[in-house]
């Protein structure tokens, strides 16, 4: 029997529903009955169930070495935009006006800051986006060599327009807090989370590090 | 942190835990990995499209509707720029389907290998998306409704277009000398 273009079409659903594991009781009967009546139906059936098989047997890769921490990596440091109470308790520090929290491990990013265009007592979410990128010029770099947090922190760029680029490793959240002067420095503090305390403080100027 | 769902990581992650996230990058950047493997046969492109999905989906993770499940949003995205990085290719000479040595072995002494590189060469064969939704059944397992949601289609237009891609590939092979056998 040759089945027409109605009986391939359903003959081809159910196969296709048999594959994915969908077929109801009533269509495994239906299937059944064109498959004793159809050679052309047994050859579709093998050859799309085969066909599936293989495709559902190709090997996931593993995802290359490094590709993880250069996702992490890439990431702002400003949390995403709904993130309401980090972003208030950060706003209340008046006289700071960045803050970059992690929770641990790697931080690597860099901030640039636009002068005269932040809000020192309310910050958005789009004033603490900060940007990715490498510390090629570094003018004033700070250490920090504390017993969780390792790494540094580096002002680049021009007094118009400095970058702050961090670089840090550490094993508890901490956040690191910026704050830039009228004249072009910035005062830097590495601030741990759980207790508010101030890690270590230091005040960068383009040329000169303090 | 394993055990906890991806809107419970999505909201740890809005309330300013980085970490949360990461648990999500790791949860999903090999099935995206994979996913963009297969639409693009290309791993260096692969490698750049799952970065960029990451760093959108933290982006925009403000905007993500918790109604949906988040994995059909990440796919999406994935499946969204993967068809950019094609759309961006310089126009090449089509894939054919020979295997890596260029000789097809006799009927049957296929290894699973040369099965394995005829069809990824026979899935970049299919239109984009066909291609699409191969890539979200096999290797997203991703149900019909799933696909439905993700491609914004209705799911009857799914299972269609999946159909026919499934049969487009079993030509591709057949013709390629594969029997079912």
């Amino acid at each position: 029997m040759d089945v027409g273009m109605t009986g391939q079409d359903t003959a081809l659903e159910l196969i296709n529903a048999e594959i994915d594991g969908v077929i109801t009781g009533p269509q495994r009967a239906e299937l059944n009955r064109l498959l004793l009546a159809d050679p052309s139906v047994r050859a579709l059936r093998d050859g799309l169930a085969r066909t599936c098989r293989v495709l559902d047997e190709m090997p996931r890769e593993e995802i290359p070495a490094g590709l993880h921490e250069a996702i992490v990596g890439r990431l702002p440091v400003a949390m995403p935009k709904s993130h309401g109470r980090r972003y208030t308790a950060l706003a209340n520090r008046p006289p700071l006006r960045y803050a970059a929290a992690f929770g641990g491990g790697l931080l690597v990013s860099a901030l640039a800051f636009q002068l005269g265009s932040l809000d020192s007592t309310e910050l958005g979410a789009g004033q603490l986006a900060g940007t990715i990128a490498e510390a090629t010029h570094a003018e004033a770099r700070m250490i920090v060599n504390l017993d969780r947090v390792r790494g540094s922190i580096t002002l680049t760029g021009s007094a118009k327009a400095p970058q702050v680029v961090t670089s840090l490793e550490s094993t508890q959240p901490v956040s690191i807090v910026t704050h830039l002067h009228d004249d072009g420095s910035v005062e830097v503090q590495v601030v741990d989370d759980a207790t508010d305390k101030v890690l270590q403080r230091g005040n960068l100027r383009i040329g000169a590090a303090h | 942190m394993n055990d906890e769902s991806d809107g419970a990581l999505v909201r740890r992650t809005c309330s300013g835990e980085p970490r949360a996230f990461e648990a999500l990058v790791r949860r999903h950047e090999k099935t995206v990995y994979n996913a963009a493997l297969r639409m693009l046969h290309d791993r260096e492109e692969a490698r750049d499209v799952t970065q960029t999905v990451f760093l959108k989906v933290y982006e925009h993770l403000g905007e993500y509707d918790p109604s949906y499940k988040f994995y059909s949003w990440i796919y999406r995205i994935a499946l969204n720029e993967s068809i950019k990085s094609l759309q961006r290719r310089k126009p090449t000479a089509a894939l054919d389907f020979e295997t890596p040595d260029g000789a097809p072995g006799p009927e049957g002494a296929c290894d699973r290998r040369q099965l394995g590189d005829g069809m990824a060469a026979a899935i970049m064969s299919l239109r984009t998306e066909y291609r699409a939704v191969i890539v979200l059944r096999h290797f997203m397992d991703c149900s019909y409704e799933d696909m439905a949601t993700i491609l914004e289609l209705p799911e009857k237009t799914v299972k269609s277009r999946l159909f026919s891609a499934r049969q487009l590939l079993r030509t591709a092979l057949e013709t390629r000398g594969w029997t079912s056998e």
